[in-house]
């Protein structure tokens, strides 16, 4: 039903009137054609400001109607209306084409007609959301290649793990790149707090980005503003577009009573992608076994000490495993230990990995009546991983409520959102100590059974059992963590207590104008604890962080709306102040734990060590904003915003940025006849700047605190980065056309539009050799360009009433450019990998460039070989091995409806772009990825393609297989960037909704079923799903220290409406 | 109805004026201080340097086993002179921090604005000569790992706008850093503390200082002893102006061991929970008095244990010789069965609360022998101070009849005893041991390339099983001989690309490799001492 829309108030046609006579009241009541009322029209005396809207159940009453005077009746949807004034009327209103007439959410909350937007906003049902409701690592992650041109990279796993998320590409060289998240117009805090050793592959734990607090089960919609145009209006945040969602609320105004719904999803998840790992070989590092004594017996020990699989190969040999060893190391040592032979694991990696569950439940009470409406709702998730000792449990609760004054000009509103969340056991991500997967795939042995690790990771006096023995007389393990000792007795927990949300009250003052104000709140604490257990490879520890950030914004908007003929005309103006304040407490053990398996900082062997760190950050702002309209034809529309902003030095912290677009609907112009086939045509282009600041703490110089050796003077050092007192604001500026048709009525239609946009004045931390004594200054420099199409094609080939097909496609390709850095400089570093290859920005080049040695090529292309080893040869210094970013990304859904059956399916593509991965380095180096041992290459060696000499002379010397892999390490790093492209088989969908009475106690019952991340395809995606190298929502992206298994998702849900 | 909507916006618009103004203080740093005494940045730069030299990186993977002292006893890369690209970038940077946060010391201390106040932490020319003696230490560090290397543009951002540092040539680096050395400890006034408190090297003696700047400048002589005809003439003006005088002036720094302020050599074993090291063959058998017979080499002292060898080899001895050095990692496993395990046995330079050694007072006795022609009488003072040094160090303790016998023993001075003594002091001072084994080619005993290297395999008694020997194959060219330097970082070549292109294009062949000589080390084969000439 329209009237569930949100509404808007239409201004009408104005004309003049001259007559003046006797005047009534007029009684009436407005339906839709099918009876049912609508709430909230606007009726309005011609010529005249008296006007009403309608009430819940779709009446009004005007008093001092001229007798001979008309009505306009207008609902958003609608087609309006003009009826003669009497005593008591009754309006019935037709649809307009729903789909010339769709309103979406603009900046600030404000529902707008999408045809009178100068700029592209996309939007999507929160029923998109809930699709594969139990399937999803981070909720954003349901829009994966549904909005085009908004890019969404998730990382594997379930357990809230960060997404990338890009609208447009990347234009901040060091800032935030994030579109900004608002839901019912707070702003979320969506970064993540990945250290950047997480980002970097270093290790660590990925704990998601905080957009993973979104509820889905409570989102009513959500609408994706693009450029800057769209949002200039938010300010600098807005800088990278936003992203708004609007959640489910009561109907004031409504059909008054009650409604209950109830959902529940089962979910399982099973790895689905591991890397092709050799089985021909067993760990150590040698053909040999090394001999060895015990009570006068001679055995044969496999180098347990060396954590690499270029051990013996498999021939059924009988040997003194370390399961053996451990065994009767358990049993007190009686006896002789047991031999195993040798061969091949029987359970393998895979089947370390169990099947996690996941069930989510949602109950929403609603109520509402004429004057107000109150919503509830709860949201349960429990998920147990698919990791050992893993699990996360959710809990949401979702309020809101609003009331209006008897003549509906005051409204009073309030939302809030509590988010409780606890998690056990997320996996360690990149190059740590307690990721399993780089025990698997990096380094290991290859032989390992998982079965046995699993039996004997603990000793009976609690010591621990390794495989990676330092030697056979001694088990302290020498470089890995038994895999469940890791997942067992090195876990670690979170949790994270949320509320946002809003109070404010708006009134009409006149029809025309309206007062608002809200206050805005996110505030959250956030605690992590890290425990690595005595026992362990590394020292014990046991770490404590406790964050806690609120964010307030009090908002003022004065809004108006009024018609002048032909011309419609809209305005708005506000102010914002934004406070922000966040609060770091680090604790750590120091030297170890002295009790085992208590993990508190009292535990800590010397004292435990602390730190914390505070930020203050406050913008005020005022904005204001004016459209105007001709025959509902051609639209303009202008906006500026100041800032002024704490980060920024005085004399540049105040800023100010214009925006302006217009649309022209010239399908306007055209005779019924062509309408017919071209129903709607629009252009728009709009061209916005917008400013931005940066983190505080920028502007002056300080010291670093750095020991304590001498205890009355305490040691500082100087920090690696340098500070600028003359910081000014970045600025982006961006242009954008646009063109939506439609054909048919309705069934084809598409949205295209182009864009560039530059950002220039860049702050950022440009790095520097360390002869400079710094390692980064902060500097305004540096300009990124980008540039792109995107285009949405949805159409329906196949219409009847038992049998619909829709599909929609949608492709974007973004050419991201860097052009400049600071005077002089070519290039600037973003961060290194652990131990090869960084990543950073050069100027020519799109940001995000792979910089590594290369293979040293000949003059004629082909590859040079070094003649003594056989090897391929490295370039010097580091060169440009390609760029990060894909440069073109898409989506196809398609949806089918037979009955009472749907269905979809949707894939979602990506195009271009590279990463480096350090699992393949160190897994070729460790013997331990399929191609170490194929092609009998241990047996017979490898011949590198490539020549020896400039005169292209051919390789013929065949290098040994274990050189060969330690090349991958030894040289060129470009051995091991690979290609990102994949297409995947992300979401399939089968539903079922049982025809119900509206009159049954049961009024919706639907079942449906899901499956996510079904298959992946792509050049390079044999060992590894190529979004594995996203461990961080920020812009150190493209670097693989460690993956995460690829895990596919099923489930079922149950919908109940009461 | 209004009246109510009246309230509201006025009572929104008070809060709002409250809170509406931006103070200018809200952007200063909580967090840091702006400001801090001179003597708590020489506090922290001392202790940031000691953390980045002595370690299992810079030292562990690098020059201790470049100098034969350690070695690998899983993943021998290093060893074998192939470089972390990693380690290599980040060190580089952390020593040039080093010498930024001195300078910054020495601005504290002159420049107008902030020398009076800080003249309260000791006197302003006793901190600025402290803060360059330093320098000049670190800096004689850095040029002699990666030869030519940026000096007179450095730290020079904030003052000059210098982005990109010119690298200069090894020869003028030295010569500048020797006119500096000069002045450090001529501006010293020995009546004044150096600094009140913070000083971990000296506990702010502004005596000892200066006998550090002059033994300094004897080490600094001897290096160019081959290339600059007045070395002798630096020994004789750094003698005159006073050299380290007893053990209790050697400059070390000691970690205070509570809480972080650790060894970082501690760290790496026992935080990060890795066994990576054992003392290496080669110096074991120096130690024990052994020849190598696998390649028929000898040292003066065969037959002759070494008092110091219980506390640098603790748990070697009987079989246990040592891991052999720069073997394959693939023939580890077998042959670390003859390497002492110092995880569990935690040696004294293991402990929390180690001094890690920058220049003992047995080195420069070594020196003036050196000086002298190879004079017998500094040369066994120094053998003395130096096993009295360690033994204190270990909280060891060694018998004087002990002592005596091992000094009768060593016999006369020549040039390879001197040599080889001063190479046995300079234990865990890895870049001073390679820049000494690069200078004399001394102790001829350590393992070159193509040679034989390996040892026993040993069972779990203790018993000799097998025995494997293999060639020592560096990974990368170097020419025959122990590694001649460590390549310039990669690094550079982005961030510095123009000045670290013209670098390279002066090293032998005009590649960034390790073979190209320091500019003192003139020998013209593997074994050739230039002091003999």
């Amino acid at each position: 039903m329209k009237r569930l829309k949100l509404f808007m108030v239409c201004l009408l046609a104005l004309f003049s009137m001259s007559a003046l006579a006797q005047t009534l009241t007029v009684k009436g009541k407005v339906t839709s054609t099918d009876s049912e009322p609508v709430v909230g029209a606007y009726v309005l005396v011609k010529g005249t400001t008296n006007g009403q809207l309608t009430d819940g159940e779709g009446q009004f009453v005007l008093e001092n109607v001229p007798a001979n005077g008309t009505l306009v009746i207008a609902f958003m949807g609608m087609k309006t209306q003009e009826v003669q004034a009497a005593s008591n009327v009754s309006v019935v209103m037709e649809a307009d084409a729903e789909y010339l007439n769709e309103v979406v959410v603009t900046a600030m909350g404000i529902s707008r007609e999408k045809k009178a937007l100068g700029y592209a906003v996309t939007e999507v049902g929160g029923d998109e959301m809930v699709k594969a409701r139990g399937g999803l690592n981070n909720p954003v992650n349901a829009l994966q290649g549904k909005i085009a041109g908004l890019q969404i990279t998730s990382s594997s796993g379930s357990m809230g793990g960060s997404s990338k998320i890009l609208l447009r590409g990347v234009s901040s060289l060091s800032g935030n790149n994030q579109p900004l998240f608002v839901i019912d117009g707070v702003p979320i805090e969506g970064k993540d707090f990945n250290t950047t050793e997480a980002a970097r592959g270093g290790g660590g734990f990925d704990y998601g980005n905080l957009v993973n607090d979104i509820s889905p089960d409570d989102i009513a919609s959500i609408s994706v503003l693009k450029g800057a145009s769209a949002s200039a209006l938010y300010g600098s945040r807005a800088n990278n577009g936003v992203v708004m969602i609007t959640t489910k609320k009561g109907n004031a105004g409504g059909k008054e009573g009650y409604g209950i719904s109830f959902s529940s999803t089962v979910g399982i998840e099973r790895v689905n992608k591991l890397p092709k790992l050799q089985k021909l070989y067993g760990g150590g590092d040698g053909d040999e076994f090394t001999p060895v004594n015990i009570n006068g017996k001679e055995y044969l020990y496999p180098d347990y000490a060396t954590d690499e699989s270029w051990g013996p190969k498999y021939d059924g040999q009988q040997v003194l495993t370390w399961y053996d060893l451990a065994k009767w190391e358990a049993g007190g040592m009686v006896g002789n230990p047991t031999t195993s032979e040798w061969k091949a694991a029987d359970n393998d990696i895979d089947t370390f990995f169990e099947t996690g569950v996941s069930v989510v439940t949602n109950v929403a009470i609603s109520q509402s009546s004429a004057r107000s409406a109150t919503r509830i709702s709860y949201t349960n998730s429990e998920l147990k991983g698919y990791l050992p000792n893993s699990k996360q449990e959710k809990n949401i609760l979702n309020v809101s409520a609003q009331a209006f004054s008897p003549d509906r000009k005051l409204e009073v509103s309030a939302n809030v959102n509590y988010l409780n969340q606890s998690t056990l056991g997320r996996s360690e991500i990149g190059y740590g100590d307690n990721n399993v997967l780089v025990k698997f795939v990096q380094w290991g042995h290859r032989e390992l059974d998982m079965k046995q690790a699993k039996d004997m990771y603990m000793f009976p006096d609690g010591t621990q059992a390794s495989w990676n023995r330092s030697d056979y007389d001694d088990p302290t393990p020498a470089y890995s963590n038994n895999p469940y000792w890791s997942r067992y007795m090195c876990y670690q927990n979170d949790t994270r207590n949320r509320i946002y949300g809003n109070l404010g009250a708006s009134y009409q003052i006149l029809p025309q104008l309206k007062f608002q104000y809200k206050a805005n709140l996110d505030f959250f604490v956030d605690k992590q604890y890290e425990r690595n257990a005595v026992g362990s490879q590394e020292q014990a520890k046991y770490t404590e962080i406790s964050r806690q950030q609120y964010e307030l914004n009090h908002e003022f908007l004065l809004t108006y709306k009024d018609n002048f003929g032909e011309f419609s005309v809209n305005g708005l103006l506000g102010a914002n102040l934004m406070r922000n304040h966040f609060e770091y407490i680090y604790g750590e053990s120091v030297n170890g734990l002295a009790v085992p398996g208590f993990y508190n900082l009292t535990n800590s062997v010397a004292q435990p060590d602390a730190s914390n760190y505070q930020r203050n950050k406050a913008i005020n702002s005022v904005f204001g904003n004016a459209g105007m309209g001709w025959k509902n034809m051609l639209f303009l529309e202008g906006s500026v915003r100041m800032d002024q902003s704490s980060t920024l030095p005085k004399g540049s912290n105040t800023y100010f940025y214009p925006s302006v677009t217009g649309s022209f609907i010239f399908s306007e112009l055209f005779p019924q006849s062509v309408k017919d086939v071209l129903e709607f045509g629009k252009v728009r282009a709009g061209y916005a700047q917008v400013g931005n600041d940066t983190d505080p703490y920028q502007i002056l110089a300080t010291y670093q605190h750095y020991t304590r050796n001498d205890p009355t003077a305490p040691g500082y050092r100087l920090p690696s980065n340098l500070v600028n007192e003359n910081l000014k604001p970045e600025q982006t500026s961006s242009f954008e056309v646009g063109l939506e048709m439609e054909f048919f009525h309705g069934r084809l239609g598409f949205d295209a539009s182009y864009y560039n946009s530059i950002t220039k004045d860049q702050i950022m931390p440009l790095s520097l050799s360390g002869t400079t004594g710094y390692t980064s200054k902060v500097v305004n420099s540096g300009k990124i360009q980008n540039t792109g199409v995107e285009l949405a094609i949805h159409g329906t080939p196949v219409e009847t009433k038992n049998f619909s097909w829709t599909s929609s496609l949608t492709l974007a390709s973004n050419q991201n450019k860097v052009l400049e850095l600071l005077e002089g400089v070519e290039y600037y570093k973003l961060t290194s990998a652990p131990f090869m290859a960084e990543i950073g920005a050069m100027i020519g080049e799109p940001y995000g460039v792979i910089m590594g040695t290369d293979y040293l090529y000949d003059a004629n292309g082909n590859k040079m070989v070094d003649p003594d080893s056989g090897l391929y040869l490295a370039t010097d210094g580091n060169v440009n091995l390609g760029s990060v970013y894909p440069d073109f990304t898409g989506g196809w859904t398609n949806s089918f409806r037979f009955g009472n059956f749907d269905a979809s399916i949707h894939f979602d593509f990506s195009k271009g772009g590279k990463y480096f991965s350090t699992s393949y380095l160190w897994g070729m180096y460790s013997g331990m990825l399929e191609e170490t041992a194929a092609n009998n290459i241990r047996e017979d060696g490898i011949l590198c393609e490539g020549v020896i000499d400039d005169k292209g002379t051919p390789n013929t010397t065949v290098a040994d297989a274990y050189d060969y892999c330690a090349n991958y390490y030894d040289g060129p790093a470009a051995q091991s960037v690979l290609k990102s492209d994949y297409i995947k088989l992300r979401e399939v969908s089968l539903g079922y909704t049982f025809p119900m009475s509206e009159k049954s106690f049961v009024k919706a019952l639907r079942l449906s079923a899901y499956g996510r991340n079904l298959g992946v395809w792509g050049p390079d995606v044999k060992h590894f799903d190529p979004e594995v190298a996203v461990t961080s929502s920020g812009n150190i992206q493209g670097i693989e220290g460690g993956l995460v298994a690829g895990v596919a998702n099923f489930g079922f849900t149950v919908n109940v409406n009461f | 109805m209004k009246k109510v909507f009246k309230y509201i916006i006025v009572s929104v618009l008070c809060f709002a004026g409250l809170n509406a103004c931006i103070k200018e203080d809200m952007n200063v740093d909580p967090n840091n201080p702006k400001d801090i005494p001179s003597n708590s940045l020489m506090s922290g730069a001392e202790k940031f340097i000691m953390d980045n030299i002595y370690d299992n990186w810079f030292s562990g993977r690098q020059c201790l086993v470049y100098a034969q002292y350690w070695a690998q006893r899983n993943y021998t890369e290093e060893d074998r002179y192939q470089i972390r690209e990693s380690v290599n970038n980040n060190y580089f940077n952390y020593l040039y921090q080093g010498v930024a946060n001195l300078i910054k010391v020495e601005k504290l201390n002159k420049d107008p604005e902030f020398a009076p106040g800080n003249a309260v932490y000791g006197a302003n020319c006793n901190q600025i000569a402290a803060a360059k003696i330093l320098k000049i230490w670190l800096m004689d560090v850095i040029t002699n790992t990666w030869g030519s290397v940026p000096y007179s543009d450095i730290a020079k951002l904030e003052s000059d706008n210098i982005y990109y540092c010119k690298y200069d040539d090894q020869k003028s680096l030295y010569a500048a850093l020797m006119a500096e050395l000069n002045e450090a400890i001529e501006m010293i006034d020995v009546n004044e503390p150096a600094f009140t408190a913070g000083d971990i090297i000296y506990e702010g003696d502004a005596e000892k200082w200066k006998k550090f700047g002059n033994s300094l400048k004897c080490r600094m002589a001897v290096h160019v002893s081959k290339v600059d005809p007045n070395w002798k003439t630096y020994i004789a003006e750094a003698v005159e102006s006073g050299v380290f005088e007893s053990n209790d002036d050697s400059a070390g720094y000691k970690y205070y061991g509570v809480g972080t302020d650790y060894c970082i050599f501690y760290e790496g074993f026992y935080v990060d929970g890795r066994n990576d090291f054992s003392i290496a063959k080669p110096f074991y058998q120096i130690l024990a008095g052994e020849a190598d017979e696998a390649n028929a080499k000898t040292h003066p002292w065969v037959g002759t244990k070494d008092p110091r060898l219980q506390f640098f080899a603790k748990g070697a001895g009987g079989n246990k010789r040592g891991m052999p050095y720069g073997v394959p990692s693939n023939k580890t496993r077998s042959l670390r069965s003859a390497a002492p395990n110092w995880y569990s046995l935690q040696p004294g330079h293991l402990k929390t609360d180690f001094k890690v050694p920058m220049l003992t007072y047995a080195e420069v006795q070594f020196i003036l022998s050196e000086y002298n022609n190879f004079s017998d009488a500094e040369f066994k003072a120094g053998i003395e101070a130096s096993v009295k040094y360690w033994a204190n160090i270990y909280g060891g303790f060694v018998e004087t009849d002990e002592l005596n016998n091992y000094i009768a023993a060593v016999g006369a001075a020549t040039p390879e005893k001197v040599a080889v003594q001063k190479y046995i002091d300079l234990w865990m001072n890895g870049t001073e041991a390679w820049t000494e084994i690069r200078r004399t080619g001394y102790p001829e005993q350590l393992v070159r390339p193509g040679e034989k290297t390996g040892g026993d395999v040993l069972d779990s008694s203790g018993e000799i099983t097998s025995s494997v020997y293999v060639d020592f194959e560096p990974l990368e060219e170097v020419k025959g001989d122990i590694i001649a330097r460590v390549k310039y970082p990669t690094n550079e070549s982005t961030l510095n690309g123009e000045n670290w292109k013209a670098a390279v294009a002066k090293l032998k062949d005009g590649t960034n490799n390790y073979y190209s000589k320091m500019f003192w080390d003139v020998r013209t084969s593997t074994y050739d001492h230039p002091a003999n000439k």
